[in-house]
């Protein structure tokens, strides 16, 4: 109940084109408003619960990501926005890129398009926030391992459908 | 004689001659022992004066006691003129000669020479006290100093004057131990002999020569042309010329603006000497002074708002030079002037409850900016160096210095400590004039801005934290501080209840004027005190949880920035000049307007 | 008896502080024309920070939080048992200086950045919440009347406290990640909202007592629509205003507020009314 009406959002960029951030700045206009269902953009991973990651992971941000993550306090949920935060996309096989988020830290939702559109950041937005409380209440943290691997290939198979709006888990 | 009557000389005498053996004894070989002996003496004597009742009572010695004190007075100015003519000083010489010849012409009075009422008390009790615990402090610190026996001379002898100034009733006396505080001031600054100190100390003299020569004319004029044989007689408006004298004297002595400049110099002086003569003991003699005359301030209008006025400007404007200052010593140089400045406006606002604040502020002030400044040495010397960015992380490695300094400057600022209740009554009086509210507020924040600026520095963390080897000897003086603050602080209602009747007999005022107003009774303090302790036990719940470092953007590093002070040097000068400008015009508005 | 009264009224303010916080937030989105959240906002965030995993770095930023709650809810508590008004304020304002040393004493260059600007904001606003307070202890009945520019002096001071423009310098959202703070995870950034609530719950309780009324209907909707009020100017600034520097906000602040409050009183002094 209390987490699923107050998810505060950190957003990080590991090496992004910075299409998805625009996206994302835009859930804050009155047209999107994700503010209504009481996000707040935290900005410090303190006092985040949701990680927003968007971007390929590259050499450099690898260890920042990892360090960002374990300031996030338990129960959090990460969403990788876009194609390339999810696989790596097409800096996949670049020599400075370590290639998706799923690389270096668990993922639980990710959410596709290149750019992601808000709609569909929304949905997963939305999604991560039912796994928030689901981690709360204990339900989800066994078979958590799977579910990343298995969502995984789903973002790799629909790469192509970027402007679908549909968020991916 | 009764026994509380030998009490009370014993406060003068016994530190003199403490003085004089420490000056006889040879090499230093039983300084501590003597210096031991001497510290208890002193303070059970001023202990067991205070035991003996607080009723007033006068000490009367032969007549021809006055020649002694015309000698001492002359052997006084000679050494002021001997100083003068080192220091190629016109001014010194001018104003020792103006002093001698002013209380020289002054006529005899049959008045008592010494009379202790309960102010008087409330300073010795300060005065011994923390006059022993300081110079056992300073068996230590100034261990290895070459002329360490001529620095405890002085310190005893400073004693003993103050002690006596705070006695003195007939004016010649008052006159005689007001010029001996000047010199023991002068020549503890002078102590160190570096050029920096040479120079403090002559601006020191210069200024409270110039005050003792004002003090010298004021009471001149008292006695021979308004029949104010002593200290008692200013009473009424019609004093209002030398009382203008006195107040003079009493700003050069308790450092208000415009004469403040000598004390953040004379900061050049060891440790020992800012704690004792410099922040709790001599300064206050100024504020003694502004007290005694307090009569003549309810009786005139345009004294007491001129009075409070330049203790208000000093007030704000110290405590924003505070703000700009790295050296914890100039900070508290600063902050001393800036509290004096309060006190000095209770004294001139001279209704009931603002005399009462006065009187708590004092003792809370002078003991915990002794408990600072001797905090400060201890930092000092295991630091090498007593400059705020330095003491950076204090916290983590001495628990013990960190938890005196806070305890120190939470004292003054924040509830449930002494300085809260004074200050709350300060408001209750000087919500009589709307017009000092405002800067009064303005004042305020700026002191917590200062202090707790500092404070921020001691606590920020170090990871991991480095633990070395504490003061052991320090630690006996800083813990008596400490814990008489906290006992003060716990039992402020007591403290400022016998304060109420104190005031009400020395300023001989009904004691109804002096009642603790609370709307609420007690139980709001009771809750204030249950909270502080509650914020206390919070140290020994154990923390939970996963430990983790700072945040800094994902990186490992973590840089802390420089302190921040606000003021540049140049600006600093321009707001000084403002001031000065300011404070000397409120006190020419006060003249003029006072005279008339 | 009276102390339990008390202490229900108190926990009914800090709870009012909490609603308005999460009032302003909705405010604010519908002056956007967003939804905005729940107006229960606040709530959600203190339910779930208290349902988060506890971090910790040293005890003393704990200590510092726990006090800073401790000493805000007790000024509210002086307050209505009936204690004095300074000293009342005399307690929030050391809960307030006990959050900036909270966050110097974190491990993060964004708190000691938030703790120096939490300090200066304290002493920019302090002296208008200490004329208010002295304002409400020396006179009765309505204030506001007399003294109208005490009333106008609170909305920059609400400003800070929000945490709205132009004055929002010390937390500062993204610029500095939250100041004082920044370091403070979970439970323990629960409890440094609720001691925000109380101070705003304090705040709100002296603006109320500027007005007056001997009935007990009439005297209720007034301390509510004046306090309305006072947000409402407030959250209405903010959306046309930028954030300020530190700089500006502790020249303009206090010589906005204390320059109209000493105009205000020096025209009622000259004006013989006080």
């Amino acid at each position: 109940m209390s987490l699923k009406n107050s998810p505060w959002v950190m957003h990080f960029d590991t090496g992004s084109c910075n299409g998805c951030d625009m996206e994302i700045w835009a859930l804050l206009t009155p047209y999107y408003d994700i503010e209504r269902f009481g996000a707040i953009n935290a900005g410090n991973p303190k006092h985040a619960d949701v990680l927003l990651l968007t971007g390929p992971v590259n050499k450099k941000s690898a260890s920042r990501l990892k360090n960002l993550y374990d300031q996030v306090p338990e129960p959090k949920v990460v969403i990788a926005v876009g194609d390339c935060a999810s696989t790596g996309a097409p800096f996949q096989d670049c020599y400075n890129i370590c290639g998706g988020i799923s690389t270096v830290i668990p993922v639980d939702v990710f959410v596709q398009g290149c750019a992601a559109r808000p709609e569909a950041i929304i949905d997963g937005f939305s999604k991560a926030i039912g796994i928030l409380e689901e981690k709360r209440s204990g339900r989800h943290g066994s078979e958590r391992g799977d579910k990343v691997a298995g969502a995984e290939n789903a973002g790799i198979q629909s790469q192509a459908g970027h402007d679908s709006g549909r968020g991916e888990r | 004689m009764s026994f509380q009557e030998i009490a009370a000389l014993m406060t003068i005498a016994v530190p003199l001659l403490a003085a004089i053996a420490v000056f006889t004894t040879g090499k230093g070989r039983n300084l501590q022992g003597l210096i031991y002996i001497a510290a208890i003496v002193i303070s059970i004597s001023s202990i067991a004066m205070v035991f003996g009742g607080l009723n007033r009572f006068t000490l009367v010695f032969p007549e021809f006691s006055w020649i002694v004190i015309l000698g001492l007075e002359i052997l006084l100015t000679g050494i002021f003129l001997y100083y003068a003519f080192k220091l190629k000083s016109i001014i010194i010489a001018a104003a020792a000669v103006i002093e001698i010849i002013f209380s020289a012409l002054s006529p005899l009075n049959t008045a008592p020479p010494l009379a202790v009422d309960s102010l008087s008390m409330v300073l010795i009790l300060i005065t011994s006290l923390l006059g022993s615990v300081i110079s056992i402090y300073s068996l230590h610190y100034m261990r290895n100093d070459e002329r360490k026996r001529e620095f405890f001379t002085v310190i005893f002898v400073f004693i003993a004057a103050m002690n006596g100034a705070v006695m003195a009733n007939e004016n010649s006396w008052f006159i005689l131990f007001w010029g001996v505080t000047s010199l023991c001031s002068f020549l503890l600054i002078k102590h160190p002999e570096t050029h920096e100190a040479q120079k403090a100390a002559k601006l020191a003299l210069t200024i409270n020569t110039a005050g003792g020569a004002a003090l010298a004319v004021g009471m001149y004029l008292a006695v021979s042309y308004y029949n104010g044989d002593s200290l008692e007689s200013f009473s009424s408006a019609s004093m209002a010329v030398p009382a203008i004298f006195l107040v003079a004297a009493a700003m050069t002595k308790s450092a208000q603006f415009p004469v403040q400049s000598w004390l953040p110099g004379a900061m050049a002086a060891p440790v020992p000497v800012s704690a004792l003569l410099h922040s709790s003991t001599m300064v206050n003699l100024g504020i003694y002074l502004l007290l005694r005359i307090s009569q003549v301030f309810a009786d005139s209008p345009a004294l007491s708002a001129g009075v409070a006025f330049i203790g208000l400007i000093s007030f704000v404007a110290a405590a924003v030079l505070a703000a700009a200052q790295s050296n914890a010593k100039r900070l508290l140089a600063y902050s001393t002037i800036s509290n004096l400045g309060l006190i000095v406006m209770c004294a001139g606002i001279a209704q009931p409850h603002a005399l009462m604040a006065a009187i708590i502020f004092l003792i809370y002030h002078a003991l915990s900016k002794a408990l600072l400044f001797l905090t400060v040495g201890s930092v000092k010397e295991k630091t090498g160096s007593e400059d705020i960015e330095d003491m950076r992380s204090l916290s983590g490695k001495s628990s013990f210095l960190t938890a005196a300094l806070i305890t120190g400057i939470v004292s003054i600022t924040l509830p449930p400590f002494g300085m809260f209740a004074s200050k709350w009554m300060i408001i209750g009086a000087a919500s009589a004039n709307p017009g000092i509210i405002i800067p009064l507020a303005i004042g305020l924040g700026v002191t917590s801005l200062y202090y707790f600026k500092w404070v921020g520095v001691i606590i920020s963390p170090t990871d991991p934290a480095v633990k070395d080897k504490q003061p052991k000897e320090y630690r006996f003086s800083i813990s008596i501080l400490l814990l008489s603050i906290i006992a003060l602080s716990i039992s402020i209602i007591p403290v400022a209840q016998s304060i109420a009747r104190a005031a009400s007999e020395t300023f001989e005022l009904s004691p109804d004027l002096f009642t603790l107003e609370l709307s609420g009774g007690l139980f709001p303090l009771v809750i204030i005190l249950l909270v502080s302790i509650i914020s206390f036990l919070a140290f020994f719940i154990p923390p939970k949880g996963r430990r983790i470092k700072g945040y800094a953007c994902g990186e490992t590093e973590q840089y802390l920035p420089a302190g921040e002070y606000y003021l540049s040097k140049n600006y600093q000068t321009i707001f000084k000049k403002f001031v000065y400008a300011l404070s000397i015009f409120t006190f020419i508005l006060m003249v003029v307007v006072g005279v008339l | 008896m009276n102390a339990l009264l008390a202490l229900i009224e108190t926990i009914i303010i800090i709870l009012i502080g909490g609603l308005s916080l999460g009032i302003a937030r909705k405010l604010s989105a519908r002056m956007q024309r967003r939804i905005g959240p729940s107006i229960f906002q606040a709530f959600y965030d203190v339910s779930k920070l208290f349902s988060k995993e506890p971090f910790y770095f040293k005890r003393l930023p704990i200590v510092y939080a726990i006090s800073s709650m401790a000493f805000q809810i007790a000024a509210i508590f002086i307050l209505i048992y009936g204690g004095d008004t300074m000293m009342a304020f005399f307690v929030s304002g050391a809960g307030a200086v006990y959050l900036a040393a909270g966050a110097f004493a974190s491990p993060s260059v964004y708190s000691w950045i938030g703790g120096r600007r939490e300090l200066l904001a304290i002493a920019a606003y302090e002296p208008v919440l200490f004329v208010l307070a002295l304002s409400v202890s020396t006179h009765t009945h309505n204030i506001i009347l007399i003294f109208p520019a005490v009333f106008i002096a609170m909305v920059p001071v609400l400003s800070v406290l929000l945490e709205r423009s132009p004055y929002d310098v010390p937390a500062a959202h993204q610029e500095i990640v939250t100041g004082p703070y920044a370091e403070y995870a979970g439970p323990m950034l629960g409890i440094l909202n609720i001691a925000k609530w109380a101070q705003l719950g304090f705040v709100y309780v002296l603006i109320s007592m500027l007005v007056w009324s001997p009935t007990l209907a009439v005297n209720l909707t007034l301390k509510i629509v004046i306090v309305a009020a006072a947000v409402f100017i407030t959250i209405l600034i903010d959306n046309a205003t930028a954030r300020v520097s530190r700089k500006t906000m502790i020249v303009t602040l206090p010589i906005i507020t204390l320059g109209l409050m000493a105009l205000n009183i020096a025209v009622m002094h000259l004006a013989g009314i006080i």
